[in-house]
């Protein structure tokens, strides 16, 4: 099977005055296309610099990356660009929206950068907040949504780019537990139509929708675990 | 659906931390308004308002005095040249046929008015026919003199726009009568607004003077026997009388030619520099020849634009880029202030340059509210020098092409002082705060 990103040896360090910390050290982690992978891992681990490596929002310094067939090792800042905003959706913990754009401008914003044309943009906008179930909050700011409408504008915002790998981070952390099952359900939902899922979770409720299971400590990959974790219970959030 | 026009033209102005934003457009207002400012006062000052039909016109300078006494010399371009000339040397000057147009004239004092009203002093300008095309004067009302009143000095006028509305309510005044030093004169045309800034056909005596409203055909100066009001270079002790005064070689008039092509100059050059002057001097000052200076070159010789207002152009443009400095910090502290937003978008695709071109574009949308906003600022700066310069009123105004460049300096400015805080906005590593979520 194709995989979707092959990350081999990789390492990255931040440095801040004297003090050094070592995020990845030399990981390793291969996604196949078409996956859901949950990724967990104590505080510190690498969970969130794995994700930004993953979604080339932070370049890695050392090591072998390929994403989408694709070595993205060596490419341009343009060029990443254009590889995130087409290949890559992220969903945050904190949602990210834009707080003076209504739900309609902050779904079109990566469609913009993408030079899609109005009326396609338009299409794909009414579609994925129909999706999410959000259609009628199209000129609300998201400061007038919950939490669990932001993310799903948030999601909306992937959807509406069709991306192949989705990168979420603690995609429930700030939701309750109600909303946080909506979301997972409209994960699965987009795994279902062959989108390629890694999510960082510290929820187990949440690694257990997943198909595969990844914990990190130290920056390195130490389970690799094909099998779902122990379900705590089906409400236990996280 | 699409989003509401209004929330798509905030994309072009930062929206928030609207204080910063407001100190922005004020400080770009501020320097953009003083610098233009002073820079349309200097257009003015500098003549650059003067018309296009002054091309060709010359001064006409004779060497009166002998160089090695000109106690002048220090501001003249060429010592011993003066250019306000005796009545006898403008008289023969206007024989040669060199010329398309000749124009001598004096400025005097006359009083006069309504014939049922007290007189009044009426600043009044004797001169010819060609006066009026040489320096673009038009009219509102009748017509010229014609050559025959002008040889025969008739009793006719011409006057201002406005003595025209101070006298007859604005309304045609051609064929009315005004009271002029006893003799009763006939209004035959009224000139349209004329006020050319500075007065360059006559400079001789102060840099800021209106335009005469009365002119009188020039044979009237001996009729009238009305003293210039002007200079009146005497190298001789004063004549007693009129006629002793226009027969003495004191200089009170100027006179002005139009020399159509190079030719033309060169002949005139050639036929001044063999003059010999013809009114009774003292033995010392026997000279000849003489010059003429383009209008350009008269301008210069009489100091025009004043070395003070390029002064106050050099300060204003310092102030200009004072503020434009000033504006970086502000800039950057607010676009710093929506960095979180920036690293979203790097995050959904956003290239360096698409995010550069963005605080460009919201540079563009400060600096053309900045822009605007200087407009009326410069308009304040006038109305306030133009109370400095009583003698004229409102010799400084906003003109559209000073507003156009009040608008388009503002949006150079606002590109030049957000380049910096673009670049570094540009330059936001996608992940930084983001990843601290």
């Amino acid at each position: 099977m194709v995989h979707m990103l092959r990350m081999t040896n990789i390492r990255k360090v931040y440095r801040a005055g004297m003090l050094e910390v070592h995020a990845l050290s030399g990981l390793t982690l291969h996604v196949r296309q078409g996956e859901f992978v949950s990724v967990m891992g104590p505080s510190g681990s690498g969970k969130t610099t794995l994700l930004n490596v993953a979604g080339l929002l932070d370049p890695p310094d050392s090591g072998e990356y390929v994403l989408g067939g694709l070595d993205v090792g060596r490419l341009s800042d343009s060029r990443m660009s254009r590889i995130r905003n087409q290949m890559v959706g992220f969903i945050f913990q904190s949602f990210n929206l834009i707080p003076e754009l209504s739900v309609f401008d902050n779904v079109e914003v990566p469609l913009r950068y993408r030079g899609l044309p109005a009326r396609e943009r338009r299409e794909r906008i009414e579609r994925a907040l129909e999706s999410v179930g959000l259609w009628s909050r199209l000129h609300h700011l998201p400061s007038q949504l919950s939490g669990g409408q932001q993310q799903r504008v948030a999601i909306a915002r992937v959807l509406a780019g069709s991306p192949q790998l989705i990168l979420a981070d603690e995609p429930t952390g700030n939701l309750d537990s109600y909303m946080a099952r909506q979301v997972m359900d409209l994960l699965e939902t987009i795994h279902g139509g062959g989108t390629t899922i890694v999510m960082v979770t510290h929820s187990h409720e949440c690694a257990a929708r997943a198909l595969r299971h990844i914990h990190l400590l130290d920056g390195r990959v130490v389970d690799l675990d094909e099998d779902p974790p122990p379900r705590l219970s089906r409400d236990g959030g996280r | 659906m699409n989003a509401p026009h209004w929330q798509r033209l905030r994309r072009f102005l930062p929206g928030r931390h609207w204080p910063l934003s407001a100190m922005v457009v004020a400080g770009l207002g501020l320097g953009v308004s003083v610098l233009v400012g002073f820079a349309a006062m200097q257009q003015t000052l500098g003549g650059q308002d003067i018309p296009a039909h002054a091309d060709g016109l010359y001064s006409v300078q004779l060497r009166s005095i002998p160089v090695e006494s000109d106690p002048l010399r220090a501001w003249r371009l060429e010592p011993g040249l003066v250019d306000v000339l005796s009545y006898p040397d403008v008289t023969a000057l206007l024989k040669s046929t060199i010329p398309e147009l000749q124009a001598p004239s004096v400025a005097a004092q006359l009083y006069g008015g309504l014939p049922s009203m007290p007189a009044m002093p009426l600043k009044a300008r004797f001169c010819t026919q060609d006066f009026f095309s040489m320096f673009g004067v038009r009219l509102m009302y009748g017509g010229l003199w014609t050559s025959d009143q002008e040889h025969a000095g008739a009793d006719v006028v011409i006057i201002s726009q406005r003595l025209n509305q101070d006298l007859f309510g604005g309304r045609n005044s051609v064929g009315q009568w005004l009271e002029i030093e006893g003799r009763m004169m006939r209004v035959v045309g009224v000139m349209a607004p004329f006020q050319p800034v500075p007065r360059y056909y006559d400079l001789s005596f102060r840099f800021f003077e209106t335009a005469e409203p009365v002119m009188v055909p020039l044979a009237l100066f001996r009729t009238l026997r009305a003293p210039p009001s002007e200079i009146v270079l005497a190298w001789q002790p004063h004549p007693e009388g009129h006629e002793a005064l226009l027969a003495s070689s004191n200089g009170f008039m100027q006179l002005w030619v139009r020399l159509p092509s190079a030719q033309h100059v060169e002949n005139y050059r050639a036929f001044l520099a063999a003059f010999r002057p013809h009114a009774a001097r003292p033995e010392w000052m026997l000279t000849k020849g003489g010059n003429i200076l383009s209008l350009a070159d008269y301008l210069a010789s009489k100091g025009v634009p004043p070395r003070e207002s390029t002064t106050m152009v050099v300060l204003s443009a310092l102030f200009g880029t004072a503020c434009a400095i000033n504006l970086v910090g502000f800039l950057l502290a607010r676009f710093l202030s929506h960095s979180k937003e920036v690293e979203i978008r790097r995050a959904l695709g956003a290239t360096r340059w698409s995010i550069f071109f963005r605080h460009i574009r919201q540079c563009l949308g400060l600096g053309l509210l900045g822009g605007l906003l200087s407009i009326p600022m410069a308009g304040g700066l006038m109305a306030a020098c133009n109370r400095l310069f009583p003698v004229l009123s409102n010799i400084f105004h906003m003109t559209a092409q000073a507003a156009v460049g009040a608008v388009g300096t503002a949006l150079l400015l606002s590109i030049l002082a957000g380049f910096y805080p673009s670049l570094m906005m540009s330059r936001l590593r996608p992940a930084q705060r983001i990843k601290l979520q």
